[in-house]
C-alpha cells in the first residue's frame, strides 16, 4: 500500500505543478506596434511612409482607369490601360471606357496623413527639428498627391486635414463638400509647404523639394483648364451653381501663372537624358534608366517583394517573350500625329516596298522608340506583322479597303502554319483576329519595354523597370502650354523645341496651342496623361464621338514579291464614345448613402 | 487464461455427466438481429451449476436429463432467456439485444451517458456504421449517417479532404474533439484511419454549451478504440482496393465542330453581319484537311486525363487485454491516385496509433494514447484549375506538338501546353508534407472513502509541421517554321526555382476533473463532475526562395542573387490560450425524471487581458420518460410503445470570432511594402482598437421527442431546433462617412438565427435468419439575418434590394427563365425588350419574365429565385441486410433544395475564343451553315443550347436545381463459417464488393450535382469555386476483406 501512496502522491504532484504553472491570457499581439516604435526613429516612420506611398494614386503600369490602383503581387493585366480607352490604343475588352471610374475615396490614406502630421510635432525630442520639418513637408506633399487624384475626379470634395474622432457626433462626421477651387488651392499650398520644408534631394520613390513643385505645375495645369474650358463646355446643375465643380473662367490665369512658376523652379535641377547620341536608343533608354537626370519622382518594382509589374509581358507578343498576353496596340491614329506615314503613291495606290523595314524609313527617331513598327527587331526577332497575302494586288489602296469583306482577294489564314504558294500566310506577330493576344492594329508599343531582357525572363510579374511618375520632359511640357496659355509664345518654343531636339525632330520656327498640345501627346505617349489631358481640356466628347480607329495592316503581294501597308478599321473595330457628364465622376453612391450632405451630386449622376 | 479456465469448467462438468442418465443436446447461439453467432455466451441449466460456453462459431454442447429443462442463457448486452430444451427450434436460440439505443454509453462533452438518461441533442455513430461506406476520407464516410450533420463533398482530389461539413446549419465550424481533447477541423477527422474510431458523438444544442466559447456550431467528439478486456487478442487486417472513375468530366469537340461553331459564332455577330454576312472565319478549304484526315485533331482531354485511377488501403490493428491492461495499436496505409495520366498527383498517407489503458493498481487507471499520422501530396507545378481550364477549353485544331513532331511542343496560348504543364518532371513539383503527432497521458483514481467519487488528470501535446516544396521547372515550347522548315524554341518558367515553406504547431492541454456519481435512496441518481482545463495554441512558420540553374532540388544548390528571398507569413503566426471551469450536474429519478444543468467559464486569449476575457456559458436540459409513468403504461402497451420521452434543451455558447487582438491601439506591421532608394521598407498602418469587442453569444434551443416502438424494434426522434446568435461583429465603417477614413474596430451589433428541424428513424428486425437494419434521417434548417448593420440605400427600391435586416440568408437573384425564341416572328411580336431592342435577338435565345412589367428585361426584374449555398433538406437512408455469411449494405443520400451554377466554358461555348465542350453541339443553328441569322428567311434547326455567341443563360436557366439522390454506398459481403476458418486458426473472414457514388439520380443536366460552381457567397472570388475549373468527383469500386486472427 504504501507504494502505491508514493505513486498517489507523485502523480499529485505531477500535476499540481502542471496546472499552477497556470496558462497565462494576457498574450500580447505579435505584429502590432505602440506609437512610440514607430515615432521615435526615423525607420520607424519610414515604416508608416512606405504604407503611404504605396497607396499614392500614382497611375503606373498596373494603373486601371475603371478599376484604379494595383499594387498586388499579381495585377499583370497592364494592358487595361487608359492609352487603350482613349484610342491611343485599342484593345478588346468592351465596357472599359473613359467615362467610368471606379469610386476612388482615398480618405483612408488621407487619415494616415494627417495622423502623421499631427503626431510627428510631438515626437521632435526623439526625431529632431529638421527632421520633423523635413518629414512634415514631405507629409504635405503626399496630401497635396492624395487630394490631387479626387480633385481631378470629383471637383469639389471635403477637405479634411485633421483625424477625426470616429465616435463623435454623426452630424459633425457628416461634413459637407468644399468648393472645387477651394481644393485646387488647398492642394497649391499644401505643394508650396512641401517645397518649403523638404530638402533637395531624396532617395529614389521618395520626393523631395522638388517633386512638389513638379506636382504643382502639373495640379495647377489642371485647375487652370477646368477653368478656362470647363467654363465653355459643361453640364449645368445644382453643383455646378454651388461651385463644387467648375471654377470661375477668370481665375485661370492665376492658375496658369502658378502651373508655370512651379515648373520655372526646376530649372537647372533636371535635365532631360541624353546620354546617346543615337537618338532612337536614347528615347528608348530613357524609360529604362532608373538613374536618368530627367527622372523627378519614380515608383521602383522588385520581383523579390512581389511587386514587379508585367509591361514586358503585356505589350509584347508570345513570340518576343516566354509568355505574353498583350492586349492593347498603338492605332494608327495615334501614329499619324507624326504626319501621314508614306504607304501610298500619289495616284492613291499602295506604294510597294522591298520589307517592312522599309517603312521606317525617315521616321522621327521618337516616334521608332515610341511603337514598334513591323519589320524592327525585339530579342534578336522581328516584328513579322503581315495580315495576309495579296496574289496579285492592283487598284488603289482606299478602293481595296472600301470593299466587302468577303469580295477582296487577299488570302489569310488561320494559323501561322498555313502556307500559301510556300509562303507564310500571316506573321507570327499578327495581325490575326483569332485570338486577342496578336496585334490588331499592326503596331506594338515599344516605349518602357525592356530590350534587354532575354527572353526567357519575359513573363507575367516580372518586370522590374521603374514607372517615372513625373519626368523633367512633362515639366518642359507643362511650362510650355502653361506659357502658350500666358500668352508666352516665346517661351513656349523654347521648353517645345528642346523636346523635340531630344526627341530627333526638326525644331519649330513657330508654335501654337495646337502644336504645344500634339507635341505632348507625343512626347507623353502611353503615360497616361492624354486621358486627363482629353478631359482638362474638355475635348474628349469631340475626339471621342463614337469614334472608330485605324490600323495599319502589312500584305504580301506574292507576284511582285513587294509588301503594302493598307489603312484599315482595327480589327477589334471597338466604338469609343463620351459623354460631357464624364467630365467628372459622379460621388461614390456608397459615401452618398452614409453621408447625404455630399449632394448635390455631380451633373447628370 | 480465460480459456484455460473454460476447459478446466468443462473438464469439471464431464465427469458429473457421466453419472445421470443424460441426453446430449447442442445448439448455437445467435443475434436476434442480424442473426451473427455470438461466442462465449453462458448456457446454463436452470437451478444447477452446470452449463456450457458456446465456442467461436456460437455452438454450445450440453448433457441435460431430458428435454423439459430449461436452459438460461444470458449474454453481456442482450436480455437474458430462459428456454425449455423442447421448445427449442432447429437448434437456434435467438438472443435479442438488450435495448442497444437505451443501453449504449454515449460520448459526452466531459463524459459518457446512457442513451436512455440523456437530455440534450446527441447524436452518435458506431465504429461498423461508419466503415459501411468506402472513402478516402472520414468525413465521406459519416455523410448521410448523422441527422442534422450536413456534408457536401467539394473533390475528391487525393490529399484535399476538402467537405463543407456543418452542423444543423450552423454558419460557425463545429468543435473538433478527439478523445476528450479540443483540436483540429473536418480535415483531421477526415485523415483519420476510419478503422481506429469507436464512436462519433455529435453535439447540436445545449450539449455543446459544456464547451463554451468555441462551440457555436456545435462539436464532434471522436472516440478512438482502446482495446477489449475479455483476455482475446484480436489481430485484423483489413485490405481495400478501389479502383476510381470520374465524375461529370466534360468532353471537347473535335477539330471540325470547333470550326464549324466558331464560323457560327463569328456570324452571330450582329455590328458585323447585319445586313450580309462577313466571310467564315474558316473556309471550306480550312476545314477540309480535318475532314478528310489530312490533319488529326488534337485530344487534348485524353492526352491529359485517365479514365480510371487506382486507390488501396491496409489497415492492421491488435487490439486485447485483461483486467490488468488492454490494449489497442493500429497502422493504416493509404494511396490514392489522382486523375493525371502523368500518375504525378497522388496521395500516400500513414496513419498509427497505440493506445494503452493500464490499472495500476487498485482504484488507479493510467491511460496513453497516442496518434500519429505523415502524409505527402504530390502534384504538378502548374496551379491545378489552369490545367482543367486549358485542358477543357484548348483548341482542337492547335497542335500538341509542333509540326506534330513529338520532339517539340508546340507554344500553346499562356504556355500551357497540357501535355508539359501535368507533367513533374517538364514543368516542375508541388509537394506537401504533414507530420502530426498526438499524445495524451491521464490517470484515474478512484478517490478511497467517499464511493463513487474519482479524479482524473489529463494531459495533451499536440505537434505538427507542414514541409512544403515547390520545384519550378524551365521547359521549351516551339513554334514551327514552315516556311524554311525549322523549330523556334521559346523558354517557359525561367528561371527555374526552389520555394520551401515549412509550417509547425504545438498545441498543449491539461485538465483535472473530479467525478461523483451516486445514488440516494435508491431513485435518486446524481452525478456531478467539474473540471478545470487550459490549453496553449502556438504556430510558426517561414519560408525562402532560390533561383536554380543546375538540377538541384535543395536550397543549397540555389543561386544567391536579388531574386532570392526568405520571410513567412505573419497569417499564420498564432500564439493564443484559453482557460476554462467546467461543471455539469444530472439528476435523475427513477430514470423517469430527468435533468441536467452544465456550465464554463471560458477564457480567452484574443479579447483585452482582464475580466473581458471570461464569459460564462451556462447549458441545462430536462426531460421526461412517459414510459416509465405507471398511468402512461395502462394507457400503451410496451409491446407498441417500448420508450418515450421528451426532452427539451436551452443553452449559450460562444463564437470566437472577430479580429484578434481588436482591442489593441497600435500601428500594425507589416501590411506592405514600398521601394525607398534600392531596398523595399515594410509598411504599417495605424490600427484603432474596441476594447468592449466580446464575442457573439448563441443561445440554442431544442425540443425533442425520442421513442422506441414494438420492443425496440423501431426508434426515432424528432427535434425541433433555434439558434439565435447575437452581438456578431459589425464594422461600423458600413454606417460612418468615408471621409472619416478611420479603420474603425469591429463592434457587436449584428444578430441572425437558424432554426430547423432532424428527423431520424430506423427500424431493426430478424425473419428466420435475414437480419433487416432500415435507418433513415432527414433534417432541414434555414439561416436568417435579424439585425445587420448598414448604411441607408439610396432609395426604396435598393433598399428592397440590399437590406438584409430579418430576412432569410442564401438567396440567390436573378431574372425566371421564360423560355426559348423558337421563330422570328415570335422574337417580332414578342411586347418585351429583352435588352438592344430585341434586334440583335434570334431564334434559340433564351427570353426571361418581365417581372416587374415595365417592357424590358433588366437588373430590375432580378428577384429570389433559389438558395445558394448548402442545402435546405439533406436525407440519407441505409438499408442493412443480412442472411446466414451475407451481407448488404446500402446507403442512399441526397439533398433537395439545393441549386449551383456554372460559369466560363460550361455556360458559354468557345469562351475567351478558345474551344466548346459537347454539350454545345446540342444548340441551335442554321440548316445552312452559310445561312444568315438575321435573314427571317433561315431555316433552323433547334437545339437545347441557344446558339453560338448568343447570351449566355442567366437567372432560372442559369442556376439550376442540382437535388440529388445518390447510391452513396452499395456493399455485399461474405463471411466465411466460422466452423470453417477455425482449422486454418482464423478467427473472421469477411470480404466484400463495394462502391461509393454508384449511381446519381438528378435533374441537373450535364454536371455532377456535387461538384461546386460560383456562387453568390464567393463575393466574386474566383479561387473560391474557379469558375468549376476543380478536380472531379469520383465513383470507385472496392474489392475488399477483413481476416481477424
Amino acid at each position: 500500500m504504501k507504494s502505491i501512496h508514493k505513486f498517489i502522491i507523485a502523480i499529485s504532484i505531477g500535476v499540481g505543478v502542471s496546472l499552477t504553472s497556470c496558462q497565462r491570457l494576457d498574450i500580447l499581439p505579435t505584429n502590432i506596434f505602440t506609437p512610440e516604435i514607430i515615432y521615435d526613429s526615423e525607420a520607424g516612420v519610414k515604416s508608416f511612409l512606405a504604407t503611404i506611398y504605396h497607396n499614392l494614386p500614382i497611375e503606373d503600369f498596373k494603373y486601371r482607369p475603371d478599376q484604379g490602383f494595383k499594387t498586388g503581387g499579381n495585377d499583370w493585366e497592364n494592358f487595361y490601360n487608359s492609352a487603350s480607352v482613349t484610342g491611343e490604343e485599342v484593345g478588346p475588352f468592351g465596357g472599359m471606357d473613359i467615362g467610368g471610374g471606379f469610386g476612388y475615396w482615398p480618405y483612408g490614406d488621407i487619415r494616415n496623413v494627417n495622423t502623421l502630421i499631427a503626431e510627428l510635432p510631438k515626437h521632435v525630442a526623439k526625431l529632431g527639428q529638421p527632421t520633423v520639418n523635413a518629414l512634415l513637408g514631405e507629409a504635405h506633399f503626399l496630401r497635396a498627391y492624395y487630394y490631387f487624384g479626387m480633385a481631378k475626379r470629383y471637383g469639389g470634395i471635403p477637405i479634411i486635414t485633421v483625424p477625426q474622432d470616429p465616435g463623435a457626433p454623426l452630424s459633425t462626421l457628416q461634413v459637407h463638400r468644399d468648393k472645387e477651387q477651394a481644393v485646387w488651392d488647398f492642394i497649391g499650398t499644401e505643394l508650396d509647404l512641401g517645397y518649403q520644408m523638404m530638402p533637395e534631394t531624396s532617395d529614389a520613390g521618395r520626393a523631395n523639394r522638388y517633386v512638389a513643385a513638379a506636382l504643382k505645375s502639373r495640379a495647377m495645369l489642371y485647375a487652370a483648364c477646368v477653368a478656362r474650358y470647363g467654363s465653355v463646355n459643361f453640364v449645368d446643375g445644382p453643383a455646378r451653381a454651388q461651385g463644387l465643380v467648375g471654377i470661375p473662367a477668370d481665375k485661370a490665369t492665376a492658375y496658369f501663372q502658378a502651373a508655370y512658376d512651379a515648373a520655372k523652379l526646376l530649372d537647372g535641377h533636371y535635365s532631360l537624358y541624353n546620354a546617346n547620341s543615337d537618338k532612337v536608343q536614347n528615347y528608348v533608354d530613357l524609360f529604362l534608366k532608373s538613374t536618368s537626370p530627367e527622372n523627378i519622382f519614380i515608383k521602383q518594382y522588385s520581383i523579390a517583394t512581389h511587386t514587379a509589374h508585367s509591361w514586358d509581358a503585356t505589350m509584347s507578343p508570345r513570340y518576343f517573350t516566354a509568355n505574353a498576353l498583350s492586349r492593347s496596340y498603338p492605332t494608327l491614329d495615334f501614329v499619324r500625329l507624326w504626319g501621314e506615314l508614306p504607304v501610298t503613291n500619289g495616284d492613291g495606290t499602295p506604294k510597294r516596298f522591298d520589307n517592312r523595314a522599309q517603312l521606317m524609313q525617315g521616321l522621327e527617331p521618337r516616334l521608332l522608340a515610341t511603337v514598334y513598327f513591323p519589320g524592327a527587331t525585339l530579342r534578336g526577332l522581328m516584328f513579322d506583322m503581315q495580315r495576309g497575302i495579296y496574289p496579285s494586288f492592283s487598284g488603289t489602296a482606299a478602293a481595296e479597303v472600301a470593299k466587302q469583306a468577303n469580295s477582296r482577294s487577299y488570302i489569310l489564314a488561320g494559323d501561322t502554319k498555313t502556307l500559301y504558294q510556300g509562303k507564310q500566310v500571316i506573321g507570327f506577330t499578327g495581325p490575326w483576329t483569332g485570338g486577342d493576344e496578336l496585334t490588331r492594329t499592326g503596331f506594338y508599343v515599344r516605349k518602357y519595354v525592356d530590350y534587354n531582357k532575354p527572353q526567357s525572363a519575359v513573363d507575367l510579374n516580372r518586370s522590374e523597370q521603374p514607372w517615372i511618375d513625373l519626368r523633367y520632359g512633362e515639366i518642359l511640357l507643362n511650362r510650355a502650354e502653361a506659357a502658350m496659355e500666358l500668352g508666352n509664345a516665346g517661351d513656349a518654343l523654347t521648353s517645345v523645341n528642346l523636346i523635340r531636339s531630344r526627341a530627333g525632330a526638326a525644331p519649330y520656327t513657330s508654335i501654337d496651342l495646337n502644336k504645344v498640345r500634339n507635341e505632348r501627346r507625343m512626347e507623353l505617349a502611353f503615360e497616361n496623361q492624354y486621358y486627363w489631358d482629353l478631359k482638362r481640356w474638355r475635348t474628349a466628347d469631340v475626339v471621342l464621338d463614337r469614334a472608330h480607329f485605324k490600323g495599319l495592316m502589312p500584305y504580301y503581294v506574292l507576284n511582285e514579291n513587294k509588301f503594302i501597308f493598307l489603312a484599315e478599321t482595327e480589327l477589334f473595330n471597338r466604338e469609343y464614345s463620351f459623354q460631357k457628364q464624364f467630365y467628372y465622376e459622379g460621388i461614390p453612391g456608397g459615401e452618398i448613402g452614409k453621408n447625404p450632405n455630399l449632394l448635390p451630386n455631380n451633373p447628370n449622376y | 487464461m480465460k480459456k484455460l479456465r473454460y476447459l478446466l469448467i468443462l473438464l469439471f462438468l464431464f465427469p458429473l455427466g457421466l453419472l445421470a442418465q443424460q441426453t446430449s443436446i447442442s445448439g448455437k447461439v445467435i443475434d436476434l438481429t442480424d442473426g451473427s453467432a455470438l461466442p462465449g455466451v453462458s448456457v446454463k441449466i436452470k437451478g444447477t451449476t452446470a452449463g456450457a460456453i458456446t465456442d467461436i462459431a456460437g455452438k454450445f454442447t450440453l448433457n441435460v436429463a431430458n428435454t423439459n429443462v430449461i436452459l438460461q442463457v444470458s449474454y453481456l448486452g442482450y436480455l437474458t432467456k430462459e428456454v425449455i430444451v423442447k421448445d427449442i427450434k432447429g437448434g437456434t436460440i435467438a438472443l435479442t439485444a438488450t435495448n442497444k439505443t437505451l443501453d449504449e454509453v454515449v460520448v459526452v462533452g466531459y463524459g459518457v451517458q446512457k442513451r436512455a438518461t440523456i437530455t440534450g441533442s446527441v447524436s452518435t455513430l458506431q465504429s461498423k456504421e461508419i466503415v459501411t461506406t468506402k472513402n478516402e476520407s472520414v468525413i465521406n464516410m459519416l455523410s448521410g449517417k448523422i441527422p442534422g450533420v450536413r456534408i457536401v463533398q467539394t473533390t475528391a482530389e487525393p490529399g484535399s479532404f476538402a467537405n463543407n461539413l456543418n452542423i444543423r446549419g450552423f454558419t460557425s465550424a463545429p468543435l473538433v474533439v478527439i478523445d476528450g481533447v479540443i483540436g483540429g477541423d473536418q480535415s483531421t477527422i477526415g485523415r483519420m484511419d476510419p478503422n481506429e474510431i469507436e464512436s462519433v458523438s455529435v453535439l447540436k444544442d445545449a450539449a455543446a454549451s459544456i464547451y463554451g466559447i468555441r462551440a457555436a456550431g456545435g462539436a464532434i467528439l471522436i472516440t478512438t478504440k482502446k482495446g477489449g478486456k475479455n483476455g482475446n487478442i484480436n489481430i485484423n487486417y483489413s485490405v481495400n482496393d478501389a479502383i476510381q472513375t470520374f465524375l461529370g468530366m466534360p468532353q471537347g469537340v473535335g477539330a471540325v465542330d470547333y470550326m464549324l461553331l466558331t464560323n457560327e459564332k463569328v456570324k452571330r455577330d450582329f455590328a458585323n453581319n447585319f445586313v450580309s454576312n462577313v466571310t467564315p472565319q474558316y473556309s471550306y478549304a480550312d476545314i477540309k484537311p480535318w475532314l478528310d484526315g489530312t490533319y488529326k485533331s488534337a485530344d487534348w482531354i485524353g492526352m491529359v486525363f485517365r479514365k480510371t485511377a487506382n486507390q488501396i488501403q491496409h489497415n492492421l490493428n491488435i487490439d486485447g487485454g485483461n483486467d490488468k491492461i488492454s490494449y489497442f495499436f493500429n497502422f493504416g496505409y493509404q494511396r490514392q491516385d489522382g486523375v493525371f495520366k502523368t500518375g504525378d498527383l497522388n496521395y500516400n498517407k500513414y496513419n498509427f496509433r497505440s493506445n494503452v489503458t493500464a490499472n495500476i493498481t487498485k482504484g488507479l487507471k493510467g491511460q496513453v494514447l497516442t496518434s500519429a499520422w505523415m502524409d505527402e501530396k504530390n502534384q504538378p507545378y502548374t496551379d491545378e484549375w489552369t490545367i482543367y481550364k486549358y485542358t477543357w477549353n484548348q483548341i482542337p485544331t492547335h497542335q500538341i506538338y509542333a509540326n506534330d513532331n513529338p520532339l517539340y511542343p508546340a507554344v500553346i496560348d499562356d504556355n500551357m501546353n497540357p501535355s508539359i504543364i501535368t507533367d513533374a518532371d517538364k514543368v516542375g513539383s508541388k509537394r506537401s508534407r504533414n507530420k502530426s503527432i498526438t499524445s495524451q497521458l491521464n490517470l484515474t483514481y478512484d478517490i478511497p472513502g467517499i464511493k463513487g467519487l474519482s479524479a482524473k488528470a489529463l494531459f495533451n501535446i499536440d505537434y505538427g509541421v507542414n514541409d512544403y516544396n515547390q520545384i519550378k521547372k524551365t521547359f521549351s515550347l516551339y513554334t514551327y517554321k514552315a516556311d524554311d522548315n525549322s523549330y523556334i524554341p521559346s523558354v517557359v518558367n525561367s528561371p527555374s526555382g526552389i520555394t520551401r515553406a515549412y509550417y509547425t504547431h504545438l498545441n498543449t492541454l491539461s485538465q483535472v476533473t473530479l467525478n461523483y456519481a451516486h445514488t440516494f435512496f435508491d431513485d435518486h441518481n446524481i452525478t456531478a463532475m467539474a473540471t478545470y482545463e487550459q490549453s496553449h495554441e502556438t504556430a510558426d512558420n517561414f519560408n525562402a526562395y532560390r533561383d536554380t540553374e543546375i538540377p538541384v532540388n535543395y536550397l543549397f544548390g540555389g543561386l544567391q542573387n536579388s531574386n532570392m528571398y526568405g520571410g513567412m507569413d505573419a497569417n499564420a503566426l498564432q500564439d493564443q490560450a484559453h482557460r476554462s471551469i467546467i461543471g455539469r450536474f444530472n439528476y435523475d429519478f427513477k430514470g423517469k425524471y430527468l435533468a441536467e444543468f452544465s456550465f464554463r467559464r471560458d477564457g480567452t486569449s484574443l479579447y483585452k487581458p482582464g475580466a473581458d476575457q471570461y464569459g460564462f456559458f451556462p447549458g441545462a436540459s430536462i426531460g421526461w420518460v412517459l414510459t416509465k409513468e405507471d398511468f402512461f403504461r395502462k394507457l400503451v402497451s410496451d409491446n407498441i410503445l417500448s420508450n418515450l420521452k421528451l426532452r427539451a434543451s436551452y443553452g449559450k455558447v460562444g463564437d470566437e470570432q472577430g479580429n484578434a487582438f481588436n482591442y489593441v491601439n497600435g500601428y500594425t506591421y507589416p501590411v506592405n511594402n514600398y521601394i525607398f532608394a534600392s531596398s523595399a521598407v515594410n509598411g504599417s498602418a495605424p490600427k484603432l482598437g474596441n476594447p468592449g469587442l466580446t464575442w457573439p453569444i448563441s443561445t440554442i434551443k431544442n425540443i425533442a421527442i425520442d421513442f422506441g416502438l414494438f420492443g425496440g424494434k423501431v426508434d426515432g426522434t424528432i427535434e425541433v431546433f433555434r439558434n439565435d446568435r447575437t452581438g456578431l461583429p459589425a464594422t461600423p465603417s458600413v454606417a460612418l462617412p468615408g471621409t472619416v477614413g478611420a479603420d474603425v474596430p469591429q463592434i457587436n451589433y449584428n444578430s441572425d438565427r437558424v432554426q430547423g428541424l432532424d428527423f431520424n428513424l430506423s427500424y431493426r428486425n430478424t425473419f428466420g435468419q435475414l437480419g433487416v437494419n432500415l435507418t433513415g434521417n432527414i433534417g432541414t434548417t434555414r439561416l436568417k439575418n435579424m439585425t445587420v448593420l448598414r448604411s441607408n440605400s439610396g432609395n426604396e427600391y435598393l433598399n428592397w434590394k440590399e437590406n438584409q435586416t430579418n430576412r432569410y440568408q442564401n438567396v440567390w437573384w436573378g431574372p425566371e427563365y421564360a423560355g426559348q425564341f423558337t421563330t422570328y416572328k415570335q422574337i417580332y411580336n414578342y411586347g418585351v425588350n429583352t435588352g438592344g431592342g430585341n434586334n440583335n435577338t434570334i431564334p434559340g435565345d433564351y427570353y426571361y419574365k418581365d417581372w416587374n412589367g415595365d417592357g424590358v428585361i433588366d437588373d430590375k426584374d432580378s428577384h429570389p429565385i433559389a438558395t445558394t449555398d448548402i442545402p435546405l433538406y439533406n436525407y440519407g437512408f441505409t438499408v442493412g441486410l443480412s442472411y446466414k455469411g451475407f451481407d448488404m449494405n446500402m446507403l442512399l443520400q441526397g439533398a433537395a433544395g439545393v441549386y449551383v451554377q456554372y460559369g466560363e466554358q460550361f455556360a458559354e461555348p468557345l469562351m475567351y475564343g478558345r474551344s466548346a465542350l459537347t454539350r454545345f453541339l446540342d444548340s441551335w443553328h442554321t440548316a445552312d451553315p452559310s445561312a444568315n441569322v438575321f435573314d427571317p428567311n433561315t431555316q433552323w434547326v433547334p437545339g437545347y443550347y441557344p446558339a453560338m455567341g448568343s447570351p449566355a443563360a442567366q437567372g432560372t436557366k442559369a442556376i439550376q436545381n442540382a437535388s440529388y439522390l445518390r447510391v452513396k454506398t452499395l456493399e455485399f459481403g461474405y463471411s466465411l463459417s466460422p466452423a470453417v476458418l477455425k482449422s486454418i486458426g482464423v478467427r473472421k473472414f469477411r470480404i466484400y464488393v463495394n462502391s461509393y457514388n454508384l449511381l446519381t439520380f438528378t435533374g441537373l443536366k450535364n454536371y455532377d450535382p456535387e461538384h461546386q460552381g460560383p456562387n453568390p457567397r464567393d463575393n466574386g472570388d474566383f479561387s473560391k469555386a474557379f469558375a468549376g475549373y476543380t478536380y472531379p468527383m469520383n465513383r470507385t469500386f472496392n474489392l475488399g476483406a477483413n481476416v481477424s486472427f
